[in-house]
């Protein structure tokens, strides 16, 4: 089990929820869901997840604001974050690497087997 | 003057003609009188100068009678013994005892009153008195100033005029010296100072004397003088026999005249001679002739001095006339020639107004017909002339002037009435021509001013000619303000389109310098009304151009376009959150789609496989679809973001050629890459952008070349700029159509048949980073042959603009 990583994906949208889910559990990921940014934030203290995919828009708390608080926290300060949104402007993208996310990927530019990959490349250390 | 010249011909050849007669007998008549007033001045000076010759001979004529009448006693044989016997007696107080003494006082006696002397004295050898005529004392010395002694002692006989004293004269008798006083009396202008003494006590006396001689010795002399002084009887003898005046002086006082004082009875005795008598008569001791103001008035006058035996001047004869009666005969004279001059001015006047009128009567006659002429009379009745003189010369040629106008004026009225008849017609022609230019003028009017955009138009000066009333209200100016103003005057426009600065010319100002129409797209201009409001607008420019193609102004339609803008931003957030959205549903399909591919749900059929790959490639044109609207409306909002890197052109344009290989390769197309040698140098662009470009011109040429094509890009360049051509040997764009390639969602109608996919957005787009970006695009292309699409990048590199959104 202990090797098994856990994957916290933080996304208001079931269907893509469900799909990331589905693809990578049957790669032997453990995936925690969160449906918004409370919840994200909650789960990523108390789930201890290797990694968070985080989606931006949302309800309630958007994901720059879940970045903040993940990032203000030193418990979770260290977990990578994977931005996965549909907004593509370069302000978004800039303003999430300034909060030291891992990478920033378009939803209808990426793959599942990318973002297989991705998760795999910053959980490996 | 100017009437006198604007006056007939005859009036003023008879003025000449009187004025130089006028001036010519005025000069005449002058110069008779002058020479008439000079000799009778000089005639009548002559006869004065004469009449004082006639008066010195009278006077000479008396005093020899004294003469004669003292010789005559003095040769009687009795008086000389008489005497002698006197003159023996050696006491004299027994002399006036002697009867001797008795009778020889007699004799003188009766010879004084005979002769009307004023006295005769008897004197001895010494000078002394033996006997005389009056109460005078035997023994007492008469001299006469030295005179008395001078006949005794040269033994002569003669006259002389000699001073009396008043002491000898007193010796005579009282009556005497009394009647000798003469009242020293100055005129108006005697010369002042010249003798101080103020009453002349002496007497002038006319004497005469001759010594007695017995046996060849002087034994005394006899001496009989006439006083002078009041004395004038022979004065008035002399005068009656002339005009005018006469005087004795004595000095420079009348001692005897027959002037009178003006206007009174009374002798002017004792007046003084004028100044300038003193100056000639007793100074310089000549004689006067001439011109002198005597007592009161202007004379024409004689002197001549008075000499006593030692030639002394003691006074002077003098005669004269009034010039007044001088003056006076000259004023008959020259009254006679006046009358003489005008008398022949009138004559001369007649004469020559006989003369001019017989000159100027048929030229008035002429200027009369002549004048009925320029009336237009061509029908008078010249008599030809009778004379053969230039007046009858001029009155031929005007006889025959006549006849030719008469000829020519008949052929004109006939060509003027052809001709009037020709312009009849045509002021009616050109009167429905008005008619039809009014109505299409007003009917231009009308459709201006019923326009809902505004319409402006500009002479080539760039001032405002015509406008209408939705222009007026869109700039906020009156039309008046408008009328005659200059285009940046009245339309300010501001550029505020953000993608591109270097778009900020004035399309107005683009269009008649250029000749070209311009029209500008939404969301490129503002115009700032009068009020200071921006108005978005967009501007169509048309040049107006004359047959000849020569520029001479524009129109220029502006119209609000404040709606469309809002519609268009209200669409662009739409199309924002719309796509936003749609990314949703189609990034879950993307990956369910790719779960299903990988068998994720089980191994797929062969068909089942084929029918996931359409899905599949159906939901990638839409993610590309809604990435082509969320551009477009990136572009149009403005925040597009540019950040320009170093970057490798020729490798970017390979990536996307291989990116397109396998249609490339499906439809059996050749592609060519012509690089410039050495390879595309390395600029600073947005790579994201270009690309992107690149992406869509590329594409296009092989979706629209048929299969077996060719296409390609060639790379070219110049000192600031990379030019970059995507050609292709496909359908081509209906020229008709040309204009609208880079419009939004424009498809050509032969690309629409094809089927083929498309959005018509790609090259909005490509246009929209391409000016961002600093360049230009354009194209040419031909329907069936193929299309070349060029862009420009400026070599010094894109500027960077900090933005919201950059493209996908």
């Amino acid at each position: 089990m202990n090797n098994k990583i856990t994957v916290l994906v933080v996304e208001d949208e079931d269907i893509i929820s469900k799909a990331l889910k589905t693809k990578l559990e049957k790669n032997d990921f453990i995936i925690e869901l969160a449906r918004n940014g409370n919840d994200g934030v909650e789960f990523a203290k108390t789930k201890k997840p290797n990694i968070i995919l985080l989606d931006l828009i949302m309800p309630k708390m958007s994901g720059f604001e879940v970045l903040e608080k993940l990032k203000a926290d030193p418990t979770t300060k260290e977990i990578p974050v994977l931005i996965l949104s549909n907004l593509d402007d370069s302000s978004y993208i800039k303003k999430a690497r300034d909060f030291g996310v891992a990478e920033y990927l378009v939803k209808t530019k990426t793959n599942l087997e990318e973002i297989k990959t991705k998760i795999h490349e910053y959980t490996k250390k | 003057m100017a009437k006198f010249f604007s006056s007939s011909l005859n009036t003023r050849f008879l003025y000449y003609m009187v004025a130089i007669a006028g001036c010519v007998i005025a000069i005449f008549v002058y110069m008779i009188i002058s020479t008439f007033t000079g000799s009778l001045k000089t005639e009548v000076q002559e006869r004065v100068n004469a009449t004082l010759e006639t008066f010195s001979i009278v006077f000479s004529e008396s005093h020899d009678q004294i003469l004669t009448d003292v010789e005559s006693l003095a040769r009687g044989q009795d008086f000389v013994q008489t005497v002698n016997t006197l003159a023996a007696e050696k006491d004299i107080s027994k002399l006036e005892e002697l009867s001797e003494y008795v009778a020889l006082k007699k004799q003188i006696k009766n010879t004084q009153e005979a002769q009307g002397l004023s006295f005769v004295d008897i004197v001895d050898s010494k000078g002394n008195i033996l006997v005389g005529s009056e109460n005078i004392k035997v023994g007492q010395k008469i001299s006469l100033k030295g005179y008395v002694e001078n006949v005794i002692k040269n033994k002569t006989t003669g006259k002389s005029v000699e001073i009396i004293t008043q002491e000898e004269m007193q010796a005579h008798s009282e009556e005497l010296a009394k009647k000798a006083l003469i009242n020293r009396i100055p005129t108006e202008k005697s010369k002042q100072g010249w003798r101080t003494q103020e009453d002349e006590h002496d007497g002038l006396v006319m004497a005469a004397g001759t010594v007695i001689i017995n046996d060849g010795e002087v034994v005394g002399a006899i001496i009989g003088g006439v006083l002078l002084n009041n004395n004038n009887e022979i004065l008035d003898r002399l005068v009656q026999r002339g005009r005018g005046i006469a005087s004795l002086y004595l000095y420079d006082a009348r001692a005897a005249t027959t002037q009178q004082y003006q206007n009174i009875n009374k002798r002017a005795i004792g007046t003084l001679a004028s100044e300038e008598i003193v100056n000639t008569v007793y100074i310089t001791q000549k004689d006067f002739s001439g011109r002198a103001f005597e007592l009161d008035e202007w004379y024409l006058v004689a002197y001549q001095p008075i000499r006593n035996f030692e030639n002394e001047v003691i006074g002077s004869i003098a005669r004269g006339i009034p010039e007044s009666e001088v003056t006076s005969s000259i004023g008959s004279i020259r009254l006679r020639f006046l009358i003489i001059g005008v008398g022949m001015f009138v004559l001369i006047y007649f004469i020559t107004r006989f003369l001019v009128k017989s000159i100027t009567r048929p030229l008035k006659e002429l200027a009369i017909n002549a004048n009925r002429l320029s009336h237009g009379n061509l029908d008078i009745d010249i008599q030809p002339p009778e004379r053969e003189d230039e007046i009858g010369d001029l009155t031929h040629s005007f006889i025959n002037m006549k006849d030719k106008l008469h000829e020519y004026y008949t052929k004109l009225e006939a060509l003027v009435a052809e001709r009037t008849q020709e312009l009849r017609q045509k002021v009616r022609d050109l009167e429905i021509a008005r008619h039809s230019i009014e109505d299409e003028k007003n009917k231009s009017e009308s459709i201006l001013q019923n326009v809902g955009d505004g319409v402006l138009a500009l002479n080539k000066d760039k001032e405002f000619i015509a406008c209408n009333e939705a222009a007026s209200d869109l700039l906020d100016y009156r039309i008046p303000e408008i009328i005659g103003k200059d285009l940046d005057a009245i339309i300010n426009l501001k550029y505020i389109k953000l993608t591109d600065k270097n778009k900020d010319v004035n399309p107005i100002i683009k269009a008649i310098e250029t000749g070209n129409v311009v029209a500008t797209g939404t969301g490129e201009f503002a115009v700032v009304t009068k009020k200071k409001k921006g108005i978005p607008v967009t501007i169509t420019a048309t040049p107006l151009k004359d047959p000849s193609g020569e520029i001479h102004g524009g129109v220029v339609v502006i119209k609000d376009v404040t709606k469309e803008q809002e519609i268009d931003k209200m669409k662009s957030e739409f199309v924002s959150v719309a796509s936003h959205q749609l990314r949703t549903p189609l990034s879950a399909s993307k990956w369910f789609l790719e779960m299903l591919m990988d068998g994720d749900a089980g191994k797929l059929n062969k068909e089942q496989s084929e029918y996931i790959d359409h899905i599949t490639k159906s939901n990638e044109r839409m993610i590309a679809l809604v990435n082509d609207l969320l551009n477009v409306s990136r572009i149009e909002s403005g925040t597009i973001a540019i950040e320009p890197i170093l970057t490798d052109i020729d490798g970017m344009i390979e990536s996307v050629i291989f990116e397109l290989a396998h249609i490339i390769k499906q439809k059996k197309q050749k592609t060519v890459f012509e690089k410039l040698s050495g390879g595309t140098p390395q600029i600073k662009i947005d790579p994201k952008l270009i690309r992107q470009v690149f992406q869509n011109l590329i594409s296009n040429a092989v979706k629209y070349t048929p299969e077996g094509g060719k296409l390609g890009v060639r790379v070219s360049r110049d000192a600031k700029f990379l030019t970059f051509e995507v050609f292709d040997t496909g359908v081509g764009i209906p020229k008709s159509q040309q204009s609208k390639v880079f419009k939004k969602f424009f498809r050509a109608d032969n690309v629409i048949t094809l089927q083929t996919e498309g959005t018509g957005l790609g090259l909005y787009v490509a246009k929209s980073v391409v000016e961002a970006s600093g360049g230009k695009i354009w194209f040419k292309s031909e329907e069936g042959r193929g299309t070349n699409f060029f862009f420009t990048l400026p070599i010094a590199g894109s500027t960077r603009r900090e933005g919201e959104k950059t493209l996908i």
